[in-house]
């Protein structure tokens, strides 16, 4: 357990990797290289980006640009978590259009408002409760047992709406457009989702999270309860995504019952990009919040070279390619060899 | 053994829908029933592909899409062009399949992410390459090839026989079939015993590709109008016909004529649905809880039997281990 705490303690810093580490192990160079490309990237875009919009860089862009970025930065930590137990989320498309539908279905007064806000925050960890208990007591593989829920979620949406539509009152937008202290409330969101997320990792259940991604036997022996953190991180990755719903409709003030599907991919990728592998074991939240910006940067990108908005996704998809590309050529060349047999 | 619970719940059911349907049992319906089920056993062909190494494709969709959309754009509608749009096809389909390959057999990128992410980038390039309102009016020799039929037998249920032949054949007499199961078996142990995995997995997912696109021929000679986004419901269909079919979704077991079982009970199924006019909701619903069971009998069934002993492989998906 001692070495694990070594281990995982220093492995991610606020940045996602940590110098001190580098000095001792001079194989560690692939963590390095992976944790630092996603800053990397996204600064590169920022740089495209100011260029052929010069206007990108005002205070007035990035507000915008933190508020695009909510919905999938809520629902691509929910995915890291998971990732980081080694498994994968994919109902996470599922429930963003079962609570977009609940939302601009239920939502038409203001004081609907307040008790379904709170009915949502309070029971939204139930859909990733399903899954977990399917994964971990089950003993269904991951992604087959979270694609079942995607469809029952998605599913249930389409009962509920059939088509797009609904109106939500806008004293929701409240989340999104609204002041405290003079900061915009996404501002406080995001810094409060960073500086939690390098938090988190950090505290007993993210060490337990992350020894279950590394090594599932090893945590177990070490008297880590496997089946109940596996449970709890699917949960969190639900609760997280009702989140990133009441972000959504606080922004579009409608509903939509297939909105979600366009967003499992996206946590995928901004998971990917900012640096967790899939194997589980090692990331970060903070590259996962850089991840999810550069995708967001990408669209924008897209959408400032007067491209079809279709480039976009096509982007995405090469991006997650190539990074997962250059983590294997990286580990390849740097690492141990240990890290791509597991 | 699966293969003979799923015929009899097959025949069960067909009994069951006839008589609650009239008309089920007619000539004509049993005819489109078997389209549908040749068009759904196709797509499932190359799932079974990716599922007996123990991976998944989800690029299906938009490769049968592909195909459809591109045969309507290309040819216009007109037979002649089909001679020299089918082999442009076939080379799309096989780029596809490379490009899934390499990423999985090569870089060992898991196959669902791999494939969600091919199917994303192939739609996107799709709506780029034609718009949103392409040419639609499929080939009059495709619908006649599909919806004929010869001395009273319809084509497709010939066409289903064919496939069914070649891919048994393929699966189960030939070098790369066997190593395609052991690979699913486990990865380490095929390449302790010569086998090279990465080469295997390339030549997989480039037959699960052109299947698909022989799938999305089909589809447009049975719509007999393209459109964006006509594989979509394909997605979830042709994982649930292998996994009902007995395949284990860990790779390794499993054979095709239990997934055209697994796609004869979906398609009556669907019917059922229709007929009882259930919305979309319901249907998505029901095949999301198809699927759990079909998971849980097929594979969790057996790991109860081994008390205390828990499953290794946790990870998203067993083609990891190759080194």
């Amino acid at each position: 357990m001692n070495e694990l705490d070594d281990k995982t303690k220093n492995r991610s810093g606020f940045f996602g990797v940590n110098l001190r580490r580098i000095k001792l192990q001079q194989s560690n160079i692939d963590e390095l290289l992976i944790g630092l490309l996603p800053y990397l990237i996204l600064f590169v875009l920022i740089i495209w980006l100011s260029f052929i919009l010069p206007a990108s860089f005002s205070l007035y862009q990035i507000k915008n640009m933190i508020n695009l970025t909510m919905v999938l930065l809520l629902m691509a930590i929910g995915q890291t978590i998971v990732v980081l137990t080694s498994g994968i989320d994919l109902s996470v498309g599922g429930v963003l259009s079962l609570i977009s539908v609940i939302t601009a279905s239920m939502m038409n007064t203001e004081s609907n408002v307040i008790i379904v806000v709170i009915i949502l925050v309070a029971f939204g960890w139930l859909p990733g409760l399903v899954n977990g208990l399917l994964v971990a007591y089950g003993k269904i593989q991951p992604f087959i047992a979270t694609l079942a829920t995607w469809f029952v979620w998605a599913g249930l949406a389409l009962l509920i709406m059939p088509r797009p539509g609904g109106k939500i009152d806008s004293s929701l937008g409240y989340i999104s457009v609204g002041n405290f202290l003079g900061i915009s409330n996404s501002f406080w969101l995001f810094f409060f989702i960073i500086i939690g997320g390098a938090w988190f990792l950090k505290t007993k259940l993210g060490l337990e999270i992350r020894a279950i991604g590394s090594d599932r036997e090893a945590a177990y022996f070490s008297g880590i309860n496997v089946k109940r953190i596996e449970v709890i991180a699917y949960s969190l990755s639900s609760w997280l995504t009702v989140l990133g719903g009441l972000m959504l409709g606080a922004q579009t003030l409608s509903g939509d019952p297939t909105v979600g599907e366009t967003y499992i991919l996206p946590t995928i990728a901004a998971t990917v990009i900012g640096g967790t592998q899939l194997s589980g074991g090692k990331g970060s939240l903070s590259g996962t919040a850089i991840g999810a910006m550069i995708l967001t940067y990408l669209s924008t990108l897209v959408f400032a070279l007067r491209l079809q908005p279709q480039w976009a996704q096509m982007m995405q998809g090469l991006l997650l390619i190539s990074t997962l590309s250059f983590h294997f050529i990286v580990h390849k060349v740097f690492g141990s060899g240990i890290e791509v047999l597991e | 053994m699966q293969i003979l619970m799923v015929l009899i719940m097959n025949i069960l059911l067909f009994v069951i829908v006839s008589t609650v349907i009239p008309g089920f049992g007619g000539m004509g319906n049993i005819h489109n029933i078997i389209i549908q089920v040749l068009i759904l056993a196709a797509a499932a062909a190359s799932q079974t592909f990716a599922i007996l190494t123990g991976g998944i494709d989800l690029s299906i969709p938009w490769i049968m899409t592909t195909s459809g959309v591109l045969v309507a754009t290309l040819t216009k509608g007109s037979d002649e062009a089909l001679v020299w749009v089918i082999p442009i096809i076939f080379a799309v389909a096989v780029i596809i399949g490379l490009f899934n390959g390499i990423g999985i057999g090569f870089l060992k990128i898991y196959p669902i992410i791999m494939t969600m992410a091919t199917n994303v980038i192939i739609s996107g390039g799709i709506f780029v390459y034609v718009g949103f309102a392409p040419p639609s009016r499929s080939p009059e020799l495709l619908v006649e090839l599909i919806h004929g039929s010869i001395l009273g037998i319809p084509n497709s249920l010939l066409i289903l026989i064919v496939i069914a032949l070649v891919i048994t054949v393929i699966l189960s007499l030939t070098t790369f079939g066997r190593q395609l199961y052991a690979i699913g078996t486990s990865t380490t142990v095929s390449k302790f015993s010569g086998i090279t995995p990465s080469y295997i997995l390339l030549t997989t997912y480039v037959f699960s590709s052109i299947f698909a696109a022989i799938a999305g021929l089909m589809l447009l000679g049975f719509t007999s109008t393209a459109y964006t986004g006509m594989g979509d419901n394909y997605l979830f269909i042709s994982i649930t016909a292998v996994i009902v079919g007995g395949a284990s979704i860990l790779g390794g077991s499993g054979h095709y004529l239990g997934t055209i079982m697994g796609a004869f009970l979906i398609i009556i199924l669907n019917s059922l649905l229709i007929a009882f006019n259930l919305e979309a909701g319901y249907v998505k619903i029901f095949y999301g809880l198809v699927i759990l069971l079909g998971v849980w009998f097929s594979s969790g069934s057996t790991s109860w039997l081994k008390i205390g002993k828990r499953r290794k492989s946790r990870d998203i998906d067993p083609t990891i281990e190759g080194g």
